[in-house]
């Protein structure tokens, strides 16, 4: 049964995840062939906006699309309990996710490791921006599960992502890692994609808080998901 | 049909402050045509997605093939085949690929069957779904409700959007054939002619209560029609069971729900021998139920 809903969502999300294969591949490609930029720059101006658009993208097809198409109401009268249907969704999601990622980070590793950096170091990188990416990814998904239309999800997206630079700005004008401690950044998925510059005990507090609230996350999104009220009364 | 294969017990839900539900009990003889009747918004559906588990009672409890389906919805819906109204399917999916992707959810699927029912219903297998006319769509989700050979089949206005020929043709093709089946078909529509040539039982389901819930031949048996013009004084409150009453130019249209005769006895008193008797089809007894006046706001003459 798994294997059919997980069919359905590859489906679904397969030329999502080739256009944006294309797309990261193609820019990263242009700018380390012309060398406009030091390679660092390049990955970072082209990697970090993708690593917060692919998820909304991918995110509205889960859910938005399906509400507003009124197929999720279809999918859930089928025998097969509402954890499965989310597991395969979220699954479907991650791999879409991190697919075009995991392709042009080998091809860059390949092509540019040890010029600039090194091969250990770029791929640090691309693991650390991959991994801000699924967790704000699963902060957009519990927000945004109720949404009906891609439009409202992609604002909802927007406002968490708002949410979340207030709460970086709050920190770093308040100086609150100083003041209060360090964890009141690590909440901030954004630390995830500092950790490059955090000290070795700062690594483990991001780590261990993002993996409490990644869980927390997780958990929240299959409540809610159980609850869903689905078609018209 | 003596064992029940739907029943609801006291079902209440509500939509924050506005009841959908208000105390429905009903039970669903087994191997029926059941038609389940109601005005639009009356909470058909609402029921029906309660029955398939999909939405939770504030109370109550209801059984679908003897599963309870608020602690196990899957084998509920295992059991049942089901058709929503105005359905939509992944339209991006090609017939043989949906009836593939569906098979994988039901143990019981016959692939053979599923090959008679595509030639039977004329659906063309490499289509895909987007490019189906409405009623390919209806015949689709249909297939796709019984392939599985579920004992009950539970559809919600079905022809919802259909031509009148293709309403016609969907009952005689489907109800004909599930009822020499002998499978239990639960039935919601609000197009009371749709119903009335098939359904053995009837519920009339009016602000979230069963008002009334029979075999339809006894409902056409007990249910009738008065025409008199009352000579003497009439007080309509002391006629049992007065469902409807209509007055135009002195003649009146009583509409009784047990024409026994204490009621024959107190219309013959009001009228003499110029008392019509009439039958009803099922069309006039679900006004009478469900729009009647219960004979509150005809004064005594």
């Amino acid at each position: 049964m798994l294997k059919a809903l997980l069919w359905k969502e590859w489906q679904e999300q397969r030329w999502r995840v080739a256009l944006a294969t294309v797309w990261l591949l193609g820019m990263t490609a242009i700018g380390l062939k012309t060398r406009i930029l030091p390679d660092i720059g390049v990955v970072m101006i082209i990697w970090n906006p993708a690593t917060i658009i692919l998820p909304v993208l991918l995110g509205m097809g889960l859910f938005a699309t399906e509400r507003k198409e009124r197929t999720l109401s279809y999918l859930i009268v089928h025998p097969v309990s509402r954890s499965q249907i989310l597991a395969a969704k979220v699954m479907a999601g991650l791999v879409a996710y991190v697919a075009p990622f995991l392709v042009c980070g080998l091809m860059v590793c390949l092509a540019v490791g040890g010029r600039e950096l090194s091969t250990a170091d770029l791929a640090g990188g691309f693991v650390i921006m991959g991994a801000m990416g699924i967790v704000l990814f699963a902060w957009q998904l519990l927000a945004g599960l109720r949404c009906r239309r891609g439009e409202t999800y992609i604002l909802v997206s927007v406002i968490v992502l708002g949410c979340w630079g207030v709460h970086a700005a709050v920190v770093e004008e308040w100086r609150l890692t100083e003041n209060v401690g360090y964890w009141t950044w690590a909440l901030n998925p954004f630390a995830i994609g500092n950790l490059n510059y955090a000290k070795p005990s700062e690594v483990w507090t991001v780590i261990t808080l993002q993996s409490l609230i990644l869980a927390g996350l997780g958990f929240g999104l299959w409540s809610r998901f159980r609850r869903l009220r689905e078609g018209r009364s | 049909m003596s064992e029940t294969a739907i029943s609801i017990t006291d079902l209440h839900f509500a939509y924050g402050r506005h009841k959908i539900l208000d105390g429905v009990n009903l039970d669903v003889p087994q191997g029926s045509v059941f038609g389940f009747l109601g005005r639009n918004g009356a909470g058909k559906t609402t029921a029906i997605q309660l029955l398939l588990g999909l939405l939770a009672p504030q109370s109550g409890r209801c059984s679908v093939g003897g599963h309870d389906p608020q602690t196990d919805a899957v084998a509920v819906r295992r059991a049942v085949g089901y058709v929503a109204e105005d359905q939509r399917m992944y339209d991006w999916m090609r017939v043989e690929q949906i009836l593939k992707w569906t098979s994988s959810f039901y143990p019981t699927w016959d692939h053979a069957y599923a090959q008679q029912l595509l030639r039977q219903f004329d659906l063309p297998p490499k289509g895909k779904i987007k490019t189906l006319s409405k009623g390919q769509n209806t015949r689709l989700a249909l297939l796709l409700a019984l392939a599985h050979r579920p004992r009950i089949v539970i559809l919600d206005d079905p022809t919802l959007g259909l031509d009148p020929i293709a309403r016609k043709e969907f009952l005689r093709s489907v109800i004909t054939l599930l009822q020499a089946q002998g499978t239990t078909v639960f039935f919601s529509s609000h197009l009371l002619y749709e119903i009335e040539p098939v359904a053995d039982w009837v519920a009339i389901l009016d602000r979230g209560r069963i008002v009334k819930a029979a075999p339809t031949d006894e409902l056409r048996d007990t249910i009738r029609r008065f025409v008199l013009r009352p000579k003497a004084s009439m007080d309509l409150s002391k006629i049992p069971g007065v469902l409807d009453v209509a007055r135009q130019d002195g003649q009146w249209n009583v509409t009784v729900e047990t024409a026994g005769a204490e009621t024959r006895a107190a219309l013959s008193a009001a009228a003499g021998d110029d008392v019509e008797e009439l039958g009803l089809n099922l069309d006039e007894i679900f006004e009478a139920y469900v729009i009647g006046n219960r004979g509150r706001e005809v004064a005594p003459c």
